[in-house]
């Protein structure tokens, strides 16, 4: 991490504010894109609102679409008009944040177009004050990430300019198709970048719930002590979408739920439910303790792949209330497409804190709402006090981190219903973010954004980390491979899924819960 | 944003003037009773999610009445038990004398199926009842969470009884723009933060918060490299402070700044005039050159009364000089912008929102913290010395 000039200014020291950047320029690729306008842009945006980013802050928007500096201001503006939290635009912050916004019209191939970003990167140094600080964006397709590092290393625009500067590269997923690809597209990266500078992003880690699973776990004394194989039955992950694919037919195709979903986001929350206690609340101490995590789920044999995964794809049905249209019929999918929609898989971690607890991971498209939580369930009681009509309908202890909606930790536990005789009941004791802090809060890529540009990249993938997540992922899609084609859909819209994932979680005598 | 309330008056007992467990009881058969059902007959959970206590005390009802709009809209952010206690008109009969209410206010609309509610304790208290307010701020507060007093008005610090009741919470937060005779009450600031020194009691000022951006913006002048230079070479500073007419004026936020500047970068006082549009400080930096930091006054509305207007730096060393101007603007004034330049070019531009120009904000900030700022007590420091020079010039 480079240290802030910040350090030289004896009026920087104990201010109440959060944490300000160097001044610094945004490099974003793929600058006419749906991410940049979404997402990017109007994060940006609320940073520079709430006096976050620094003075001179510059974003330099590179795409193949021909626009001027003014066409590309203007689109910008737009895009925080429509998807900035902050509402309505303040003008005076506009205006400011709009002078440090530019465009060059290029081809990611153009050798010539990166001499001319590097000239304009200089200029703005020296207009903006800029310190040859730099953050390059990927936010284009996949298949142009390493190109565009090629091209941005052989214009020596990879390295810091001098020893006071940075340079820093946010990579988007989906990073690799699988174990080889990652590794290949790591080694390429790692030609021209440093390890340091590359910040591999999965917005899940920008979330605040995400966030509080740290809090719940590491800043509470009760949780810990029974945070282990001694207590807890088993874990389910559950990221259920209401939606389809929307327009994302193409990449959909591609990459189905396991990629899309499980490789990522859905391993980035196992391994911070799994993970031990870091050492430190820091970049690489919490990443060695996930790595740890995810290198130690137990390997997966290609042919015993039915045995741990269920795959699914759906069919048409009703969400909400309407008809909606199976996968095969959604825009850009082939008919006979073979692509899952949904998976639910059965995974191990083999260390001493969760040996044989399983954890039951499961996404899908498509499913009656949406919902993303982690439900840790314990053991039942080691002897059973109540039972018969007592104790009818008893649930174990369940602990569940909802991250959306309602984003919140709620605990059942087993009371006493109130009268003469024993009954008991489980209860639920809530407590949800959203009703207790009603405030609103930023956008995970506001967060992101700002801990890269202060070169904090906890919450940003490593390559061993991402590695670590593919190899299992791999197997499994080694084991599809080898399998005759599934029969596809097996599931209609607006259900939990394929009667096969009941099956597969019943087999152990366990059931999914309906979040 | 829908909201559910339920509340109770207490009756009052003969001889009892509050009555504490009455207030407690009461409130534990409002949860009882409360139904759980919304104008639409939905049903609704009511949660209960408190992390903090937050007494505040209102000098006379028309900040009451102030204070119960901050109050709904705190218990967004800072969920708590809110205790309001208004000191009531001596000569008031009826209606007007002390008494209690408690209610449960809830609201409705984030995920519509759960209430977030909270508890409000409304008092009415007799006229001059320091005494007493001890023992209903360490009944009251809920334990095992931290106690705040927000006390609205101008504080009695001159009063011994205020040291007493300041000991019972764990913060206390003042505000200097409320300040009778804002000078001298910020010597009388100092003398009870340093009572205070030691306790568990930490004295805060919301006009310290209000000087945030104002900070925020001087470090960030300096953070830029090309402008580091002009810290060690100021030669004048011009704070303007805007004043109501028929008021006068309160350097308090002015001397506050000026103490924070002076403390960090080892200012020492040299001398002070009177000015007609306020008065000159002058200060030495650590290499002996001579600051002149004139604070004057504009004419404008009540409601920014006291408050920085805008700060004008001027540096020069050598052949070069610059100069760094950080305004108030835009739409009911809450940008902070910069601008910097040199006799050649604008060096840089800046604006951003400033969501503590706004009370509510600004609680909010302050009910987040509760360690005592070392920045603030060294700015105190500063400030009374200075306060105590200028004195006679503002009495």
């Amino acid at each position: 991490m480079t240290r802030a000039t910040t350090l030289l200014n004896p009026l920087r020291e104990g201010l109440r504010l959060e944490r300000i950047p160097d001044p610094c320029v945004m490099v974003i690729f793929g600058a006419s894109g749906d991410l940049t306008r979404r997402k990017l842009i109007p994060a940006l945006y609320n940073l520079a609102y709430d006096g976050l980013l620094p003075p001179g802050f510059s974003i330099v928007g590179y795409a193949r679409r021909a626009m001027a500096d003014d066409e590309f201001r203007a689109s910008m503006r737009k895009a925080v008009e429509r998807f900035s939290r902050r509402q309505p635009i303040d003008e005076d912050v506009w205006q400011t944040f709009a002078r440090g916004l530019f465009y060059l019209e290029a081809d990611f191939s153009e050798v010539r177009a990166y001499d001319r970003l590097g000239e304009l990167l200089e200029r703005i140094d020296r207009e903006r004050g800029t310190g040859g600080n730099r953050i390059f964006y990927l936010a284009t397709p996949p298949d142009a990430y390493e190109l565009i590092v090629e091209r941005l290393g052989e214009a020596g625009l990879s390295h810091p300019s001098d020893r006071n500067s940075w340079v820093r590269l946010i990579v988007e997923k989906p990073f690799g198709r699988d174990l080889q690809s990652a590794i290949e597209l790591n080694e390429h990266l790692l030609r021209f970048f440093q390890e340091e500078q590359i910040y591999r992003i999965d917005h899940y880690l920008g979330k605040e719930t995400v966030q509080n699973i740290l809090a719940l776990r590491f800043a509470n004394t009760i949780f810990e002590p029974i945070w282990n194989r001694n207590y807890i039955d088993h874990v389910q992950i559950t990221v259920a979408e209401s939606i389809g694919i929307e327009e994302r037919g193409g990449y959909y195709e591609r990459a189905g739920a396991l990629r899309d979903m499980v490789q990522n986001h859905m391993l980035q929350l196992l391994s911070v439910i799994a993970m031990e206690p870091p050492i430190a609340f820091e970049a690489d101490p919490v990443r060695d303790e996930k790595v740890k995590a995810l290198r130690a789920i137990r390997p997966i044999r290609p042919e015993e792949v039915d045995a741990i995964a269920v795959r699914g794809q759906y069919g048409p049905g009703f969400i909400g209330g309407q008809p909606v249209p199976g996968y095969r019929e959604e825009p850009k999918v082939d008919p006979n497409s073979q692509t899952e929609t949904y998976v639910a898989l059965k995974l191990f971690i083999d260390n001493w804190r969760w040996a044989d607890v399983p954890f039951y991971v499961r996404t899908g498209k498509r499913l009656p709402r949406r919902v993303t939580e982690i439900a840790l369930q314990f053991k039942q009681v080691p002897h059973r006090l109540f039972t018969g009509p007592a104790a009818a309908g008893l649930e174990p202890n369940t602990l569940v981190i909802r991250i959306q909606p309602d984003e919140g930790v709620s605990l059942n536990i087993a009371a006493k219903a109130p009268g003469p005789r024993v009954r008991l009941r489980t209860v639920s004791m809530g407590f949800l973010y959203g009703t207790s802090f009603l405030v609103q809060a930023p956008d995970a890529y506001e967060r992101l954004l700002l801990d890269c540009m202060l070169g904090d990249s906890t919450l940003f993938t490593r390559r061993d980390e991402t590695e670590a997540a593919w190899l299992p992922i791999t197997r499994i899609l080694q084991g599809w491979a080898e399998q005759p084609p599934p029969r596809f859909p097996n599931y209609d819209a607006g259900t939990w899924g394929p009667a096969e994932a009941d099956d597969f979680i019943a087999r152990d005598g366990r059931r999914w819960r309906r979040p | 944003m829908a909201e559910l309330q339920t509340r109770r008056l207490l009756p009052r007992v003969e001889g009892t003037t509050i009555d504490v467990d009455a207030i407690e009881r009461e409130l534990a058969d409002l949860w009882r009773s409360s139904g759980r059902f919304d104008a639409r007959g939905v049903e609704v959970a009511l949660s209960r999610t408190s992390v903090l206590t937050l007494f505040v005390y209102t000098i006379d009802s028309a900040r009451a009445e102030q204070a119960k709009e901050l109050i709904d809209q705190l218990s967004s952010e800072h969920p708590s038990r809110v205790v309001l206690l208004t000191a009531m008109d001596q000569k008031a009969s009826g209606p007007e004398q002390p008494g209690a209410e408690v209610s449960i206010q809830c609201k409705l609309g984030v995920a519509e199926r759960y209430a977030p509610c909270y508890e409000q304790i409304t008092i009415g208290m007799p006229a001059n009842a320091l005494d007493l307010l001890p023992s209903l701020l360490i009944p009251l507060a809920l334990p095992d969470l931290p106690s705040f007093l927000w006390w609205m008005g101008p504080p009695p610090l001159d009063d011994r009884r205020f040291l007493r009741v300041a000991r019972a919470v764990d913060r206390v937060i003042v505000d200097s723009l409320d300040f009778t005779r804002p000078v001298h009450d910020l010597v009388l600031t100092r003398r009870l933060y340093n009572q205070l020194r030691g306790q568990d009691t930490v004295l805060s000022d919301l006009n310290w918060a209000r000087i945030t951006p104002w900070q925020e913006m001087t470090a960030r002048i300096f953070d830029v490299p090309q402008s580091r230079w002009a810290l060690d070479a100021l030669t004048d500073v011009w704070v303007v402070s805007g004043r109501f007419e028929h008021w006068p004026a309160n350097p308090s936020q002015a001397l506050l700044y000026l103490g924070w500047m002076a403390s960090r970068l080892g200012w020492e006082f040299d001398d002070a005039m009177s000015r007609p549009e306020g008065c000159c400080l002058c200060m030495k930096d650590a290499a002996g050159q001579r600051i002149e930091w004139n604070i004057c006054f504009e004419p404008y509305a009540a409601r920014l009364h006291g408050h920085l207007l805008s700060v004008r730096f001027q540096a020069r060393q050598g052949g070069e000089q610059a100069t760094f101007t950080i305004a108030r603007g835009g739409l009911e004034r809450g940008t902070v912008k910069l601008r910097a330049q040199n006799e050649q070019q604008v060096l840089l531009e800046y604006a951003f929102h400033h969501a503590l120009f706004d009370l509510r904000r600004l609680l909010v900030r302050e009910l987040q913290t509760l360690a005592a700022d070392p920045l603030y007590e060294a700015a105190l420091r500063e400030a009374e010395g200075l306060a105590s020079l200028v004195e006679q010039w503002f009495a």
